[in-house]
């Protein structure tokens, strides 16, 4: 089936089974290799992408379901963005150590200040509780994307 | 949209009448794909291969609440996510404590409320704040429409009343009335986790005493149940903590738990008690009852 998405920005049609995870289109088909691949059962969050600007983890969705949709990941995040204030954050924090579970981390917290400007640490907290991160402990995380919701308000 | 994929035809119609004559005229298994979020994993892992796939996601005419009076009606594409930023949600509290337990953001932004109903299992959190409502599905195929309470379509642990190829378009739920307080509260071993045991409750306090108690469980039986043993305590009685005691230790009669992800079944006994009383709690709180 051929399934036509708004890559970041650019018009991508790809030829995939339909029921295909929308993961495994973007890393293979679209060499979007910021989109990880890690569960395969939906508990890590690494593969999480905004399909039309809403956080999903792609393992979960099948291909078809982006049809006529936008895929934002974080390498279409632009300067001046608060994807990119994100970003800057998790860098200043030392937010991240081997960094496999960075871009799914910033696409939940992009998404969810731009829902909930006014979110406090604990919320933050519970906003991310679908990311899982190996190495850092978390704290740094959540201080740090608790520090860009404190800058919003 | 219709692409055969491999063996599996995949199906994305925009209309219901279109997807129940894609259900009807597929050959061998089918099977519907709303948020995929329960779907996408049981082809992942084998425990289900259909012959064809009927993907709801883009029927407009499924999405969206609608509100009237006494009522209220889920289009089955309805996810957790639109449910907790509906206004509905800070009338009927329950809707919203249950939208903030079930596993996490991104599940509940592409997971949809007839896809817990239709995978049916008793863990699903969702279920029990349903069956508190005298939840009754709307189902339609090609051979026509039909409506069934979703305590006599939740069959067992997994199982329901779905016939091969009918599809359930929509929820009708009966709200409480607006002085009513509701809570939903969820045991968990792990954050964002599968319940131990859930618990949903709605009350209204009328003249210090309890009326139109409705209690759900989730997670205690071999499908999420009424607690009607702990309804009849409560119903009339007058408003106090020993009242509120007294029908929560009702449940064991209600509850037949079995060991799963979410905990044993004899930490299940030990829990519901506990659990069904502080949700009452909440709830009385909630509509105005002094405790
Ligand atoms: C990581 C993870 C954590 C989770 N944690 C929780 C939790 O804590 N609590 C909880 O309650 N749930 C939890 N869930 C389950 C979640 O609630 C369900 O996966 C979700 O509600 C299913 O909705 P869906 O739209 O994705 O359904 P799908 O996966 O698309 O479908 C589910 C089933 O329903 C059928 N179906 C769907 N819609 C229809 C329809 N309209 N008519 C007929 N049949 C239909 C499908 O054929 C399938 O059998 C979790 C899921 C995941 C992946
Ligand atoms: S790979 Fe998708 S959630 Fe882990
Ligand atoms: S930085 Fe390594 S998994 Fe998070």
């Amino acid at each position: 089936m051929n399934v036509t998405f708004d890559l970041d920005g650019t018009e991508t049609t790809v030829d995939v089974p339909p029921e295909k995870p929308l993961r495994d289109v973007l890393r293979e088909d679209c060499d979007a290799k910021s989109v990880k691949d890690a569960c395969d059962s939906g508990r890590c969050g690494s593969c999480t992408v905004l399909l039309d600007g809403t956080a999903v983890k792609t393992c979960l969705v099948p291909a078809a379901q982006a049809d006529g949709q936008s895929v934002t990941t974080v390498a279409g995040i632009e300067d001046g963005t608060l994807g990119r204030e994100v970003q800057d954050a998790l860098e200043e924090h030392f937010a991240l150590q081997c960094g496999y579970c960075t871009p799914g981390f910033v696409l939940s917290a992009l998404s969810y200040l731009d829902d909930d400007p006014s979110a406090d640490r604990e919320d933050v907290r519970s906003a991310l509780g679908g990311n899982v991160c190996r190495c850092t402990g978390y704290e740094k995380i959540i201080d740090a994307v608790a520090d860009v919701a404190a800058d919003l308000e | 949209m219709t692409a055969a994929a491999g063996e599996r035809a995949y199906h994305r119609p925009e209309t219901v009448a279109e997807a129940c004559r894609n259900l009807a005229d597929a050959e061998g298994q089918t099977m519907v794909v709303a948020g995929g979020q329960t779907v996408m994993l049981m082809l992942r892992e084998g425990i289900v291969d259909p012959d064809a796939l009927v993907d709801v996601s883009a029927i407009p005419a499924l999405g969206g609440v609608s509100v009237d009076d006494g009522t209220a009606t889920f289009g089955a594409t309805t996810t957790y996510a639109d449910l907790a930023a509906h206004d509905l949600s800070e009338r009927v509290t329950m809707f919203e404590d249950a939208c903030a337990v079930v596993g996490d953001r991104q599940i509940r932004n592409a997971g949809t409320l007839a896809g817990a109903v239709c995978y049916g299992v008793a863990a699903l959190d969702i279920l029990s704040v349903l069956l508190c409502l005298d939840a009754t599905l709307a189902i339609e195929s090609a051979d026509g429409h039909r409506t069934q309470a979703l305590d006599d379509f939740l069959r067992g642990d997994g199982e329901t009343d779905l016939g091969r190829a009918e599809l359930v378009t929509g929820i009708d739920v009966t709200l409480p009335p607006s002085d009513a307080g509701s809570a939903y509260i969820k045991h968990s071993s792990v954050e964002a986790g599968w319940p131990t045991v859930g618990v949903a409750a709605t009350v209204t306090v009328d003249d210090g005493e309890f009326t139109d108690v409705s209690v759900g469980l989730t997670a205690v039986a071999d499908r999420p149940i009424r607690a009607p043993s702990v309804e009849d305590a409560l119903d009339g009685a007058a408003v106090s903590e020993d009242a509120l005691a007294t029908a929560a230790g009702a449940a064991s009669e209600d509850i037949d738990p079995s060991d799963d992800r979410g905990g044993s079944a004899r930490y299940k006994r030990a829990l519901t008690p506990t659990l069904v009383e502080r949700t009452l709690e909440t709830a009385t709180r909630r509509a105005g009852g002094a405790l």
